[in-house]
């Protein structure tokens, strides 16, 4: 049989752009498809006036990945990437009134955390040598060879990493990252209630309350000191130069082209189905989306087992993050980093969590917790000259108890805005020339993103490793699945992983499995 | 084969013993839960329920 393709991608997130480019490097003629007219998924911007907000991802982290990667593609990371460091790392606001900036440098982070809390100085230098040791990990693993990437869930591979030399010496750290919440490690080293809130928030990332968050997500923190960067242009410059860099090795790229189904003869596929009734077909299908997309929509037609279905819908996803967008007609002085948690008090984050994750109740506006990011702070660019554009996430579930997101969307938002305007940016609300809010029911509509967490699927214990969906497909043949539903999970560098771990996987499977 | 003299259901009476008391413990131990701690409960046991599916997805 004769194929158009010998992969066909679905999806031009960065899981799905990684892993064309890999691909067209080796030789095989891609096609990557992509729904809307721009490419980057939950990593990209869109452009409103001038105001470009981000979509979903803010800040680069685990910038060695990215060296690692383009390492693999033999091309200089410089020529494609111009980012920036981000320093402070972030601004908190405490529901005290006081606010205080974050900076990279450790020393420099001693000494704000002396001035909050002269006892947990200590605390803060072992913090730093027990996660260094775990940073010493990553960053070996980052530089191992791609099939290790691959193998992440495999005992022999586990083993191999066992063996590895930073990993020994740092056993009780891991043990204590690993058999912990984020809540126990964070208080481990703090005692000082601001201090445990600077250094145990990093759980909105995962969308699960702190004492449900894996321990290991106090890395995240950590990571601050070694950087997190913004590329000039905004979050989308990284899936825009992978799509440059996949062209250039001869893959197609498709934009506002809507995949209807995977075309499947028996329990394998054979192609894609296009909306307008194109078929398209290929060697190889590599579904760069959620899992429940995939399986819901995509392969509808497969006839699977009941069993898979509920187990798909079964799979919990992290609490979303409804957000709002604002573009403002004068820059506001007050905005003072890149980010900022506007927080409250330790309890306070405590009931949200749980009121938010177990009992569908949304807040007041004055009650809740938010993460303001500021794109034009760090690339003025990407809002008109003089103005300002700010994008706005709060933590809340996906269903309401007694509202629906749709009717209540807006009124929210202005009475985020308002709170925001009196608890820490005075002027906000008087600026606005510009709103979108994106309540999950609307970025799950716009991105596909299954209950509009895109943070993906839970990231707790039961639903890491084995138990989140496989890189290569253990029900349809010559299918496989990339992005943040798959391992590891969580963000741009997940993606990227999974992206990395997909071409590798198919590229092994390319003489045998494929022909 | 020999026999020890003792009935089957008086050998086994001690484990029956501890399996009523771990029953009895078990349940003082739920009563007094939360019902914070009574979803977390749940919420666990779905989700070991769910683990030998989730592998094959």
């Amino acid at each position: 049989m004769g194929y158009d393709y010998d992969a066909i991608i679905i999806g031009a997130g960065v899981g799905g752009l990684t892993a064309a480019s890999l691909m067209a490097k080796e030789g095989l003629k891609v096609l990557v498809l992509e729904r809307l007219e721009r490419v980057g998924g939950c990593c990209s911007n869109y452009d409103v006036n001038g105001f470009k907000p981000e979509v979903g991802a803010v800040f680069v982290i685990g910038h060695e990945l990215y060296y690692k990667l383009f390492e693999l593609l033999d091309l200089p990371l410089e020529e494609y990437l111009d980012w920036d460091i981000i320093d402070p790392v972030y601004q908190v606001y405490f529901e005290d009134g006081n606010d205080v900036a974050l900076p990279r440098d450790i020393d420099e982070m001693a000494r704000v955390v002396r001035d909050i809390a002269p006892r947990d100085v200590d605390g803060y230098y072992r913090y730093c040598r027990d996660l260094g040791k775990v940073q010493d990990i990553i960053t070996g693993f980052t530089r191992n060879p791609m099939p290790e990437i691959r193998d992440l869930t495999k005992l022999s591979s586990l083993a191999r990493l066992f063996a590895t030399k930073a990993i020994v010496p740092s056993v009780p750290v891991q043990m204590k990252l690993g058999l912990n919440n984020l809540e126990k490690v964070v208080k481990s080293y703090f005692t000082d209630p601001k201090l445990q809130l600077i250094f145990g928030w990093e759980n909105m990332y995962a969308g699960l309350p702190a004492h449900r968050c894996f321990g290991l997500f106090a890395m995240i923190t950590y990571m601050g000191h070694m950087g997190y960067f913004y590329p000039k242009g905004g979050m989308i410059s990284i899936p825009k130069a992978l799509a440059r860099i996949a062209q250039d090795f001869g893959a197609e790229l498709r934009l506002e082209a809507e995949v209807d189904g995977i075309v499947l003869e028996g329990r394998e596929a054979k192609g894609v189905r296009m909306a307008d009734g194109e078929v398209l077909t290929a060697r190889a299908v590599v579904s760069n989306t959620h899992s429940r997309f995939t399986y819901f929509n995509l392969l509808r037609d497969a006839g699977l087992p009941g069993w898979v279905t509920r187990t798909v819908r079964r799979q919990p996803c992290s609490i979303p993050a409804p957000m709002f967008y604002v573009g403002l007609s004068e820059r506001l002085d007050s905005v003072k980093a890149h980010m900022s948690l506007v927080a409250q008090g330790n309890e306070q984050v405590d009931n949200i969590w749980t009121d938010f994750y177990d009992r569908g109740l949304l807040y007041r506006a004055a009650d809740g917790m938010y993460l303001v990011i500021d794109p034009s702070f760090d690339d003025p660019d990407l809002a008109p000259p003089g103005k300002q554009v700010l994008y706005v996430i709060y933590i809340a579930p996906y269903k309401l108890k007694y509202h629906d997101w749709d009717d209540i969307a807006d009124d929210w938002a202005c009475e985020c805005i308002d709170y925001l305007d009196k608890r820490c940016y005075p002027g906000l609300a008087s600026r606005v020339e510009w709103m979108d809010s994106v309540p999950p029911t609307e970025l799950e509509r716009r991105l596909n993103v299954a209950e509009g967490a895109f943070f993906g699927i839970e990231m707790s214990l039961p639903n890491m490793g084995p138990f989140r969906p496989n890189y290569r497909s253990r029900l349809i043949d010559r299918l496989y699945q990339a992005g943040q539903s798959t391992n590891p999970g969580l963000g741009v560098p997940g993606a990227m992983i999974s992206g990395m771990a997909v071409a590798s996987l198919l590229l092994n499977d390319w003489p045998k499995r494929l022909s | 084969m020999g026999t020890s003299g003792k009935s089957p259901l008086r050998s086994a009476l001690p484990f029956v013993i501890c399996l009523f008391l771990g029953a009895c413990l078990g349940a003082a131990w739920a009563m007094r839960l939360d019902d914070e701690q009574r979803r977390r409960i749940q919420k666990n046991l779905f989700e070991l329920r769910e683990l030998p599916f989730r592998v094959f997805i």
